[in-house]
């Protein structure tokens, strides 16, 4: 928090003083502008925290669904880098030429769970809690552009439970609103991100069973350094290498994201 | 163009239009008429979806309405399922956030209604519903128009709330607006521009009503 | 002609600047109220009519309590039987002359209802206004639907607070015939002392928020004499 401040007022100082000091900006921080994935909200801002400890740089983070932020990009938005929760996203930035990458690079694995409040009748929840015929509702992201949507959709169908729970879903546009839905206790249950699941509200307040790894396709996690005139592009590149990193792939697990590789 | 989502908004517009009116004109009655030292704060407390955004009134109507909130527990004991992710919780959702659009109208038409008109009617025995019925409401019928027009297009046009917590249900909660959400968000302008365009054509469609009715009311009172 | 005593009032209204203090009694069927702007002439009328309430006193019409601060009784203004005309006929807009007279009498079946409106409009020969909305009437005609409408009802009392300060005389006796031929007994505010001299009426004379002078009216407007010959002659003069 306190880093962030002091960081949001050298760029403020910074941009102020900029164009009057033209000549002498080296003692100036430098500015990386990131698009992520709304995901990655509860897992970034540690990562980044150790990233611009040196005080050199000074890092922006927009969050927001990957499609918006794809759009975004794609319509000019001026962002450095982009940490998509898919491939896909990436892979159209890619199409429309604007990514110095030819393949998105994988900076990390999602893992869906199934959760449940505390205070909910599902007290020994597991995979089968979702055969329960008296279920009313089950929350999912949309599966047609959120990937833990379509993780979700697809493990239901792997365990042929779709047509059993199909009725009951209620879809959230993005994987924080599932989170919202099921932790509201409006939903029963919720097939939600591990990094949901591992926030230190959701923690207290319910409990949740991994869902099979081999049920659904990998949530891939993909990134591309967005190629337009003026970009930071050494230091979107630093960023990615910091995040490969094996200390910060560590902690990523420990948040609940699993490495790459 | 999904046709279930257009009839579903349509429905939603009419049933929150037509249940905003009922809730709203006593409410505006009181409002405008008494002298209560409560009436500003009253007043201030209906203006207040205004002021928050959509999407954060909408998240505080999924907690309210939800199994945390002893009203949402009575709901849910009731009716056996929570009012989030229904169509009814969207009517619910809906007359929470178009009330400022139907209350301000009617509070402004009823204040302006010469208070000898109103004596006159307490003077020849009106009850306050016949007072209502029979001078109040056809005397302000522009600005009861006006709300309604108001309600219905804010409510076709509603996305925070209904995304929030709608659940997008299709033939439940998947309105037109939510329609186009998904289909931007999934690269499909081509379909989003369509459902978009339909959208506009209501809400024109609905403006230009209440235009040209309103301007025939207004040279009807100028040539008396 | 009305035997007895028709209103009975004592009321207390307004602290500070404006307080109100009367207590009179009306006996003959055509009494004016009568006093400078601002002496209360009009607050007076609302509290008879029932549209502000006295902090203190009893109003009374042919036995009938209609306002006891002692023990808290209030009648609505509706259930009175008090007609309140104003200067502005405050007519409803968007109902015809007829409408507008039928208004006080939802009870009536509507053979009576209808009986009674024509009646009313016969009174005072707005027959012919019947279909018209007030947007359509001159200041006179709508004096006169606004009387047919306040008497319709059959009150025990009418209230006229200046209606008639706009019309010239010819309409003013006219209408006075018409009110007279109802039999319902009036308390008529005006300003115009030469009106109540010449009929020769009650008077009640208010100043500052109190009852001054009470009785025949050449009798309590005698010290206004000076005032009231020259109305009188100003009114000649006119006519000349």
């Amino acid at each position: 928090m306190f880093e962030n401040r002091r960081g949001f007022l050298l760029a403020a100082i910074a941009v102020i003083t900029l164009p009057l000091a033209a000549q002498t900006t080296s003692a100036a921080p430098r500015a990386l502008r990131i698009a992520a994935a709304a995901d990655l909200q509860p897992v970034l801002p540690d990562v980044l925290a150790r990233f611009t400890a040196d005080g050199n740089i000074h890092v922006d983070v927009t969050y927001q669904s990957s499609a918006t932020l794809a759009t975004q990009i794609m319509n000019g938005a001026p962002f450095d880098l982009f940490l998509a929760a898919d491939l896909s996203f990436p892979q159209r930035v890619i199409a429309a030429t604007l990514a110095e990458e030819a393949q998105p690079i994988t900076y990390a694995r999602g893992t869906l769970v199934l959760w449940t409040r505390n205070d909910s009748r599902f007290k020994n929840l597991s995979m089968d809690s979702l055969r329960d015929p008296d279920l009313k509702s089950l929350a999912v992201a949309n599966a047609e552009h959120a990937p833990y949507g379509r993780a979700a959709q697809a493990a239901l169908k792997h365990l042929g439970l779709y047509q059993q729970v199909e009725s009951k879903l209620v879809i959230a546009e993005n994987i924080a609103q599932t989170a919202q839905y099921v932790e509201s206790g409006n939903a029963e249950l919720g097939l939600i991100s591990l990094t949901s699941a591992l926030t230190p509200r959701l923690k207290v307040s319910g409990h949740c069973v991994v869902v099979p790894q081999d049920a659904y396709p990998p949530i891939l996690q993909g990134a591309v350094i967005v190629k337009r005139a003026g970009a930071n592009s050494a230091d979107a590149h630093r960023f990615l290498d910091f995040l490969m990193s094996a200390p910060i792939q560590s902690q990523l697990a420990d948040r609940g994201l699993a490495p790459a590789k | 163009m999904d046709l279930q989502a257009l009839a579903l908004t349509l429905r939603l517009a009419v049933v929150t239009t037509a249940l905003l009116l009922v809730i709203a004109v006593p409410v505006a009655y009181w409002i405008a008429f008494s002298g209560s030292r409560l009436r500003a704060l009253v007043e201030a407390v209906s203006t207040l979806p205004l002021l928050l955004p959509p999407t954060v009134l909408g998240f505080y109507l999924l907690v309210l309405l939800g199994p945390r909130t002893p009203f949402g527990r009575a709901w849910i004991q009731l009716t056996g399922h929570p009012l989030a992710f229904s169509f009814t919780g969207l009517v619910v959702g809906s007359v929470i956030y178009s009330f400022p659009f139907a209350v301000q109208p009617l509070v402004a038409g009823f204040s302006g209604v010469d208070t000898a008109l109103l004596e006159q009617a307490r003077l020849l025995g009106a009850s306050r519903l016949r007072l209502l019925r029979a001078v109040l409401l056809p005397l302000t019928a522009r600005s009861v128009l006006t709300a309604a027009v108001l309600c219905f297009t804010h409510t076709v046009g509603e996305f925070g709330v209904v995304l929030m917590i709608g659940g997008d249900i299709p033939g439940a909660t998947r309105t037109l607006s939510i329609s186009i959400y998904d289909q931007v968000q999934d690269f499909a302008y081509t379909q989003a521009n369509r459902t978009a365009l339909v959208l506009v054509v209501i809400s024109v469609a609905a403006l230009v009503l209440l235009y040209s009715r309103r301007r025939h009311g207004l040279s009807e009172a100028r040539h008396g | 002609m009305v035997e007895g005593t028709i209103l009975r009032a004592d009321v207390r209204y307004g602290r500070g600047a404006f307080v109100l203090e009367a207590r009179f009694e009306l006996r003959s069927d055509w009494t004016v109220l009568f006093g400078p702007s601002g002496a209360g002439k009009t607050t007076l009328l609302r509290i008879v009519s029932g549209l502000i309430a006295p902090d203190r006193g009893r109003i009374s019409l042919e036995q009938r309590v209609l306002v006891d601060t002692d023990t808290r009784l209030s009648v609505a203004p509706g259930r009175r039987g008090i007609g309140f005309v104003t200067q502005q006929a405050a007519l409803f807009p968007h109902l015809t002359a007829q409408a507008n007279v039928a208004f006080g009498l939802q009870s009536l079946t509507d053979d009576r209802l209808e009986a009674r409106v024509g009646e009313m409009l016969q009174l005072f020969d707005a027959e012919s206004l019947a279909d018209r909305k007030p947007d359509r009437l001159s200041g006179g005609e709508k004096q006169r639907v606004a009387l047919a409408r306040a008497l319709a009802p059959q009150p025990a009392l009418l209230l006229l607070d200046e209606p008639f300060a706009a019309l010239d005389a010819a309409a003013r006796s006219a209408i006075a015939e018409s009110l007279r031929a109802s039999g319902v007994p009036v308390l008529y505010v005006s300003h115009d002392l030469a009106d109540a001299w010449q009929m020769n009426v009650d008077a009640i004379v208010l100043e500052a928020g109190r009852i001054e002078a009470q009785g025949p009216a050449r009798d309590v407007l005698a010290p206004y004499r000076e005032r009231v010959l020259e109305q009188l002659g100003m009114e000649r003069s006119v006519r000349a």
